[in-house]
């Protein structure tokens, strides 16, 4: 196995919630290599955003260590850690979070007025839109997309500065079935052809059937649930489709 | 984040926002209007008055007036009158901040003086008329475009002379008491103050009848000459020398001219004091004037003319500086409350836009922003609304001004130096209410922006859309 990414050592994330201290992360174990495509499964409330956040450097506030492409995120300043996430990590939310006073391209060139500059990056987030089947909406609001082109302006978003890693948190939770499938297909192809490390959470077994590991976040443990396949090159590319009969 | 991104996020800002940037805005104009329409009208009526009718770059001191002779003093005569020595003018040129010192020689004799016919149509003047002599390089820069040099015209009279008949036209012979020889002199120039000009065009013209005299025409006047009638005037004669009759040109206004009389060049002053008052009359100043480097300076001089037991003559503008000073403070007071109550206004405005856009900024966050961006976005914001809202400010104090001059000139009667303008803008005022608009609006939006740097992205970007 390759050097992990993404490394959790003892990670405990606790808050109050009025009267009541809440834990929902205790004491998680994790090591995501690069190569990966990690489902971390639970339930609504289980702590999977949480640990999203924590895995993304967006939330320090824990105990603890995460190890984020080997850098420490509690030894890392604002800014570092702000530079590391903007130019290696790449998120997608359920809820797309575009800006619907933007044009798609301006969307997708949203993390280039913080990251660095590159005057090829205008001509990158419209080729981006051509892969993923957008570049004739490249001039349009979001609001006159579909879920799932919204999502697909998120993943173009998130894809502007070719980042290793890429959290998905519940990234088909607003879509139907079909589109939620079509959209599975794509980050097996950004996983397997372009080595992208993928980590999502979600409590879709859909998504769980294309990782090529599944956790489960449980009363704040993280249960490593095995590989339903392996991350190797040879597998179907119509797998997510499989899932998307096997889970209906 | 790069100063291009930041425009880019403010530019954008300002257009999807700009219903409520813009009510942020209009209080920071209204505070900047208020501010700098009140400082323009301040330093406007303090430049007219402390530049022309109280100028403050100059101090005049004079010594002591004579003690009480007593009766004895009635029955055989005063003592010294008081004066200040060469001697002490020379320590007054020592003092740090002085640029120069002027003395001055009031008239020792009575005189009256008659003219004006070439321009008001009849003569005009007094028979008890009081005067003084300064140095011409006094008031060469205000008199440098005065048609007749500001001299004493009698080191250049060569003709010898008995009487006024066997001179040239314009000239008189000058012949002091008790010899039988003069010279055919030029008239003796004159000066007058704008204070007089004034008053007489706004006072005494009216009453009589006469034509208001502008400063121009006097400047440039060839042909104003006057009568001067010395040794005697209503209340008696002098007590040496016999009166006789000169010539003086009048040829221009002064701010350093004696406020009412003529004043002279102080070689003349000083030959005629000799001739109508003795010597002693002509060795000691009767004042002199201290002109400085900064306004700052005029304490420092009253401070050692103290020591010397010379006082300042006129204390007004000093007393109208402290007054004008008063009022601008107070109503700039009022105008930065208004600022601090638009500062509040832009600090509610953005702690709403805070909140409203509490997922846009832990978006920008989880793209690569750093909390600090944030702040900078936040406060970027706050100055361009501010610098709008200020020279939005600046242009309505600006029409303001000119409303109010407008109604000045058509609406106020006209008095002693009416200016044309009761305002001034410099440039550092513009400036000032620009950057007072900006700060004001950063003070207010510092809160908000430290709110955004707060922001918990992962709390906000993990709550469903």
């Amino acid at each position: 196995m390759s050097a992990p990414i993404l490394r959790c050592e003892g990670l405990t994330k606790r808050f109050r919630d009025g009267a009541a201290l809440r834990t929902p992360l205790e004491d998680v174990e994790l090591r995501v290599a690069d190569g990966e495509l990690v489902a971390v499964l639970g339930e609504s409330g289980s702590g999977k955003s949480t640990l999203l956040g924590i895995l993304g450097g967006l939330d320090r506030a824990f105990d603890g260590k995460v190890e984020l492409f080997g850098r420490d995120v509690h030894s890392l300043g604002d800014r570092a850690l702000a530079r590391l996430r903007g130019e290696k990590v790449g998120f997608v939310f359920q809820a797309f979070h575009l800006f619907y006073h933007l044009t798609v391209v301006e969307n997708v060139l949203c993390p280039s007025l913080f990251g660095r500059r590159d005057a090829k990056l205008e001509a990158k987030a419209l080729g981006l839109l051509d892969r993923l089947g957008l570049r004739d909406r490249a001039s349009d609001s979001p609001v006159r997309l579909s879920g799932g082109q919204r999502q697909r302006v998120a993943i173009a978003r998130a894809l502007l500065y070719s980042p290793p890693l890429l959290l998905c948190d519940e990234p088909t939770g607003n879509l139907d079935k079909a589109t939620a499938t079509s959209l599975l297909e794509l980050f097996e192809e950004l996983n397997e052809k372009d080595g992208i490390t993928i980590v999502a959470v979600t409590h879709s077994e859909q998504l769980a059937e294309i990782a090529s590991r599944t956790l489960r976040l449980e009363a704040g443990h993280l249960a490593d649930e095995g590989s339903r396949r392996s991350p190797s090159k040879d597998a179907s590319p119509s797998r997510a489709a499989a899932a998307a009969e096997e889970h209906p | 984040m790069r100063l291009a991104s930041l425009f880019t996020l403010v530019r954008r800002d300002l257009t999807r926002t700009r219903g409520a940037l813009f009510t942020s805005g209009f209080g920071i104009a209204a505070g900047t209007a208020a501010l700098v329409f009140f400082l323009a009208l301040g330093l406007g009526v303090r430049g007219v008055l402390l530049g022309d009718v109280f100028p403050i770059d100059q101090v005049e001191l004079e010594p002591p007036k004579g003690e009480d002779p007593g009766i004895s003093g009635l029955l055989f005569g005063g003592g010294d009158e008081p004066g200040i020595s060469d001697e002490e003018v020379a320590a007054l040129k020592a003092i740090p901040g002085v640029e120069t010192v002027y003395p001055k020689l009031r008239f020792a004799f009575p005189a009256g003086a008659f003219g004006g016919k070439e321009i008001l149509g009849r003569e005009v003047g007094t028979h008890e008329m009081v005067g003084d002599g300064i140095d011409p390089s006094l008031v060469s820069a205000e008199l440098k475009d005065a048609a007749t040099p500001f001299e004493d015209p009698l080191p250049k009279a060569t003709k010898p002379c008995k009487s006024n008949d066997e001179c040239e036209a314009d000239d008189y012979c000058e012949l002091p008491s008790g010899q039988e020889k003069g010279l055919c002199s030029a008239p003796v120039p004159v000066i007058v103050s704008n204070y007089l000009v004034e008053i007489f065009d706004k006072s005494i013209a009216p009453a009589h009848r006469l034509p208001p005299i502008g400063r121009t025409l006097v400047e440039r006047a060839q042909g104003l000459t006057l009568t001067m009638r010395l040794g005697e005037s209503t209340l008696g004669k002098a007590k040496a020398g016999a009166p006789r009759t000169i010539k003086a040109r009048l040829v221009g206004t002064s701010k350093r001219a004696i406020d009412l009389g003529v004043t002279l060049p102080i070689g003349v002053v000083r030959r005629l004091n000799t001739e109508y008052a003795g010597t002693s009359s002509a060795s000691k100043f009767s004042s002199v004037v201290v002109k400085v480097k900064a306004s700052g300076d005029t304490a420092r001089v009253i401070g050692v003319g103290e020591t010397m037991k010379l006082s300042p003559k006129d204390t007004r503008a000093r007393d109208v500086s402290v007054l004008v000073t008063s009022v601008m403070a107070l109503l700039s007071l009022v105008a930065g409350v208004l600022l601090v109550v638009s500062a509040s206004n832009i600090a509610y405005t953005f702690r709403v836009l805070v909140a409203e856009r509490r997922t846009e900024i832990a978006l920008y966050r989880a793209v690569g922003a750093s909390a600090g961006d944030m702040r900078a976005w936040m406060l970027a914001l706050a100055a361009v609304v501010g610098t709008i809202g200020g020279a939005a400010g600046l242009l309505v104090a600006r029409l303001a001004a000119l409303g109010a001059d407008r109604l000045a000139r058509t609406r106020l009667p006209d008095f002693p130096f009416k200016p044309a303008t009761f305002f001034s803008f410099p440039a550092w005022l513009w400036l000032a209410g620009l950057g007072f608009a900006a700060l004001f609006a950063i003070i207010g939006a510092i809160g908000p922006a430290l709110r955004a740097a707060r922001v918990d992205p992962a709390a906000a970007l993990a709550e469903r859309g």
